[in-house]
């Protein structure tokens, strides 16, 4: 039944694709630009006349979800294992009482549960009613409008121009769109760190081919280097007492100095990975990783002078949207410029085959060397940046669920592929603030979502490929064409 | 002085002598095979010249410089290279990668080079791409530049080796069992091609095969192993006719009936 919708779906809109066929980036980019635009100006009014006390929450996917706020599961399991104050005299019965209630609350959050609180159905109605005419219907209308103009206008840029004017373009959406201090801020700020994280893991988990589950870890090393820098040098803390420098001087540049230092910093816990790789690797080396995820964990929580088990509080709160897009897209050139070079094919070559490589000339100490302390620097600017978001940090944060987050983001992704994770940072960025509501059950479906992965589409979202973005540059002034690898499609007879 | 000497290697896997006092002496420009049933120790040698294997005694001399104790990828930079009995290729990456990840050794460039793409970077990268276009091109691959190098046939896969192997501008180039799964008539095109490269390239070659057609056609000397031992050196035809060679091969005579 969903093949035929999908077929219906996709026959009734081969027209407009056809269309839009090679339509630039740059035009989508108006599009959305103008939508944005839009939104401000509209936006708040036209929420109103569907009955939403405000704006949708991220094109209204966390408004979907906060109907089932309500359910509550443990009545169910809730009576077979009382607390010793309580007496349960028929916990069969009760359990089941509990299942009737939830059916009935769920059957309520689906339809109607009060004035104030509509169901799921109406909810869902009426956000893709908001998202088509905000969202949708301005960016067509511009594309469709701006297509033959643009087109030909990005022809006559030099390379570096149209690469300028993406970028501006996608700051101002950015900006546009997110910057306002709120919900949209804190959702984009966290998508720049997974996007960190999960591009950085990819690095040695999909370019490398080696298994590393202990990311978070990276990213706690530099957390606190980060934290503890710019608290001892810039701020007034009850931890580490006045500043040592003018409080002043912390932006911009204490803020950078620390983040790299906390980057370095977690380059060198890096090192205590690294070095195993050179004499162990796949199941074993991924049980290094794990231990040195403990083994960071385990400092901190003996570590008094930053609080012990008890965290760091008062980090000073520097992170912000503008230095989120910074660090991000500069992990992403990075990382961009290493794998595409000879040098970083090294790496692949070692994942394909390490032995042929070091009989063909690759230094492979050296290659999974740079691999693993580049993946951690940028774990660890990460980490950073998430600190200062977030003011507070302690160890627990860091622990093995959210190693598991980078990887479950990698692996939706796509094995070596940095659009794939980016795309994929992006989706459970949105995923786990969409599922908030839905409290303790998130961790249900997110592993859920891990499962019919593996199952339906193992090489993730894009594995081993790119997405090929359309610059809509002049054939002189592109270089050339990267032809993406069909070699996933054999694996799997896709 | 020779291309590459080897002197009384030795070399054992636990208790068991897998190399036994194996000496060569190799002039730049020959064209050399190493022949002999199996588990004769063939490739072994190979893995310890290429330096897969350190060897247990004896001494690898490539133009005087001493090979035992080096790493594979220090042996390679100094200009051995080789290809594999089963294919080795990098199945995902595509051909020209390939071919450029065996140009390695020659890169000069730091990692902030390639963070910040500066103009030493772009300059050795832009001679590598190059070369490997011109070996594509010399091979008679470049169709095949972009297609990841699992997809492609077998046979085209053989050569795709070679080609990778000539990337990193070998003076030797070790062929382990080139003819390997192929049918006499791609046998005959491999022997002109490995002749071909020979010359195209002002090349030393070593090769291990079974094939004995190609063997005796091409080789200008032979050497024969049997349980780690040279039993047997000379050229094509003095090899045929050697009874200890014929022993090895078939048997010892009168055994049989």
């Amino acid at each position: 039944m969903l093949s035929a919708i999908r077929n219906r779906f996709s026959r009734l809109v081969a027209p407009l694709r056809e269309r839009l066929q090679g339509t630039p980036l740059l035009v989508y980019q108006l599009g959305i630009l103008g939508a944005v635009v839009i939104e401000q100006w509209v936006g708040k009014d036209f929420a109103r006349t569907l009955a939403f006390r405000k704006i949708p929450k991220l094109f209204g996917i966390v408004d979907i979800f906060e109907p089932f706020s309500n359910l509550d599961f443990s009545g169910i399991l809730g009576p077979f294992f009382p607390s010793p104050s309580m007496t349960v005299s028929n916990p069969v019965s009760q359990s089941a009482g509990a299942i009737g209630d939830l059916i009935q609350t769920f059957v309520n959050a689906l339809f109607y549960q009060g004035r104030r609180d509509p169901g799921f159905f109406s909810v869902l109605i009426r956000v893709v009613v908001y998202d088509l005419v905000i969202y949708v219907l301005p960016t067509l209308i511009i594309v469709l409008l701006l297509r033959g103009v643009i087109t030909r206008f990005l022809r006559t840029l030099p390379r570096w121009a149209n690469i300028g004017i993406h970028l501006v373009l996608f700051y101002l959406i950015i900006v546009g769109w997110g910057g306002d201090g709120g919900t949209r801020e804190l959702v984009l700020i966290f998508m720049g760190i997974n996007i960190m994280l999960s591009v950085s893991l990819n690095l040695v988990n999909g370019y490398m081919g080696e298994f590393s589950v202990g990311h978070a870890g990276f990213m706690a090393v530099g957390a606190y280097v980060s934290s503890v820098i710019t608290m001892v040098l810039f701020a007034d803390t009850r931890v580490f007492g006045p500043p040592l420098l003018p409080p002043e001087w912390g932006l911009p540049f204490g803020f950078i100095i620390a983040l790299i230092a906390g980057g370095i910093a977690a380059a060198i816990a890096g090192l205590l990975v690294a070095f195993p790789s050179f004499r162990t690797r796949g199941d074993y080396l991924a049980i290094v990783t794990l231990a040195v995820n403990f083994i960071v964990q385990g400092v901190i929580n003996n570590l008094e002078v930053v609080g012990g088990p008890r965290g760091l509080n008062g980090v000073p709160l520097w992170t912000n949207l503008n230095w989120t897009l910074l660090f991000t897209l500069i992990s992403l050139g990075l990382i961009y410029n290493l794998v595409n070079s000879t040098f970083g094919k090294g790496i692949i070559a070692v994942r394909e085959d390490e032995i042929a490589a070091e009989l063909m000339g690759v230094n492979t100490r050296r290659v999974k060397l740079v691999a693993f302390l580049v993946s951690s620097f940028i774990a660890g600017m990460a980490g950073g940046l998430f600190a200062h978001q977030l003011a507070y940090v302690n160890p627990g944060v860091f622990g093995i669920l959210k190693s598991t987050e980078v990887l479950v983001m990698v692996y939706l992704g796509g094995m070596g592929s940095i659009s794939g994770s980016v795309i994929a940072a992006v989706i459970f960025t949105i995923l786990i603030e969409a599922l908030r509501p839905l409290a303790v059950l998130k961790w249900v479906v997110v592993p859920l979502i891990l499962i019919l992965l593996m199952i339906y589409r193992p090489q993730g979202l894009f594995g081993f490929r790119e997405l090929n973005l359309n610059l809509g540059m002049s054939r002189s002034a592109s270089r050339k064409k990267i032809v993406t690898s069909e070699a996933s499609d054999a694996i799997t007879g896709d | 002085m020779p291309l590459l000497e080897i002197s009384h290697l030795t070399h054992y896997f636990g208790g068991l002598r897998a190399v036994s006092d194996f000496n060569l002496s190799l002039e730049h420009g020959e064209l050399i095979g190493l022949i002999g049933p199996n588990g004769a120790g063939k490739t072994t040698i190979f893995n310890l010249v290429t330096g897969a294997y350190k060897a247990s005694e004896g001494s690898i001399k490539l133009e005087g410089q001493e090979l035992v104790g080096r790493s594979p990828h220090e042996i390679n930079s100094m200009g051995i290279s080789r290809t594999f009995q089963t294919i080795r290729l990098w199945g995902q990456m595509t051909v020209l990668d390939n071919v450029r990840v065996a140009h390695y050794h020659s890169i000069r460039y730091g990692l902030m080079d390639v963070f910040l793409q500066l103009p030493r970077y772009q300059k050795q990268e832009r001679e590598i791409e190059e070369h490997s276009r011109e070996l594509l091109r010399l091979f008679k691959l470049e169709h095949y530049a972009y297609e990841p190098a699992m997809n492609l046939p077998y046979g085209v896969q053989r050569r795709v080796e070679i080609l990778r192997a000539m990337g990193g501008r070998p003076k030797l180039l070790l062929l382990d069992e080139p003819a390997a799964g192929m049918n006499p008539n791609e046998i005959g095109e491999l022997m002109d091609f490995i002749h071909w490269i020979r010359d195209e390239f002002d090349l030393t070659i070593w090769l291990i095969e079974h094939q004995m057609r190609l063997v005796m056609n091409i080789c200008e000397r032979i050497k024969v192993l049997d349980f780690g031992e040279t039993i047997a050196e000379g050229v094509p035809e003095e090899i045929q006719n050697n009874p200890r060679v014929i022993e090895a091969y078939l048997g010892e005579q009168g055994e049989v009936a």
